[in-house]
């Protein structure tokens, strides 16, 4: 059982996220091509400062734009709360709460598949030489 | 004696016949913008204040986002959203009842809420047209209101879904 999970942590207005630190492949300065994940997410968009965020999941890659304060945690089971029952927001499998607040985290496989169908997918990893 | 105190007395007499008791369930009134909704009391966890709304990415309209309430997490619903597709507004007064059905639990956003209200129990009351909701049971006439009754199953079995509506 895993007991502690390294994250990035980013906002999108004024709501929190976290994606496995381990699916992130770049953090970068705003970068006018990132699709922005507010907007794809149907959330307004923040004033926080622009950065880029790169994941990789199944075998493909994405670019968003999301917004700062991007940091990386750590997130505990003693931390970590499941869903609600009723209705299971399709793009987070759990909530944390850091510093006093919620932080969601997202699944990787799905963030890259946002808005996508299945034979729309985005670019496939390319492997190093 | 007077004609009144007569009249009363006559009825005292009379008693109360078995067909003019009415079956009744206590429920709870929740006011979204210019309706009115009832919840079976025995399906409400609990009403609260309006707490911190987080909200969470991809949801649809009628999901504002979700809230802890007593150390858990609950995904709050808007039903004048469902239902017209108009959000309620929101008021210092507003609240949220919690409700549970089927291991499901949801939080719906009122402006106001209102109970309990004893309403007639099912078969005495008018069924909902049929271009109702399937989450909305019936309609129930109480203390000039009109209230449309709730299944709770129904609606958090489509929340659940992820259905639009």
């Amino acid at each position: 059982m895993t007991a502690e999970v390294a994250v990035v942590c980013f906002a999108l207005g004024d709501e929190r996220f976290a994606v496995a630190s381990a699916d992130v492949v770049e953090l970068d300065r705003a970068n006018a091509l990132a699709e922005p994940l507010a907007a794809l997410c149907g959330l307004p968009a923040g004033t926080g400062a622009a950065r880029t965020l790169t994941v990789a999941a199944g075998g493909w890659l994405r670019t968003f734009a999301v917004e700062a304060p991007v940091e990386v945690r750590t997130v505990g089971q003693a931390q970590a709360v499941p869903p609600p029952t009723g209705w299971r927001p399709p793009l987070v499998v759990g909530f944390a709460r850091l510093d006093e607040r919620w932080v969601q985290l997202l699944d990787s496989l799905a963030l890259v598949a946002l808005g996508r169908t299945p034979a729309e997918p985005s670019s496939p990893v390319q492997e190093s030489p | 004696m007077t004609e009144l105190a007569a009249l009363v007395e006559g009825a005292g007499r009379r008693g109360l016949a078995v067909d003019d008791v009415v079956a009744t369930r206590a429920h709870v009134g929740l006011r979204t913008n210019s309706r009115w909704f009832a919840v079976a009391a025995d399906d409400v966890v609990e009403v609260i204040a309006l707490p911190t709304v987080t909200r969470v990415p991809a949801a649809p309209a009628h999901v504002l986002g979700v809230a802890l309430v007593r150390s858990r997490l609950v995904s709050l619903v808007d039903l004048e959203q469902l239902l017209a597709g108009q959000p309620t507004p929101r008021s210092e007064r507003g609240r949220i009842a919690v409700v549970r059905a089927d291991g499901l639990e949801l939080g719906l956003v009122a402006m106001a809420t209102r109970g309990l209200l004893a309403l007639p129990d099912d078969g005495a009351t008018e069924v909902a047209p049929a271009e109702r909701p399937p989450w909305i049971a019936r309609e129930v006439g109480h203390d000039g209101l009109r209230l449309a009754v709730l299944d709770v199953a129904a609606l958090a079995a489509l929340v659940a879904r992820g259905a639009r509506p």
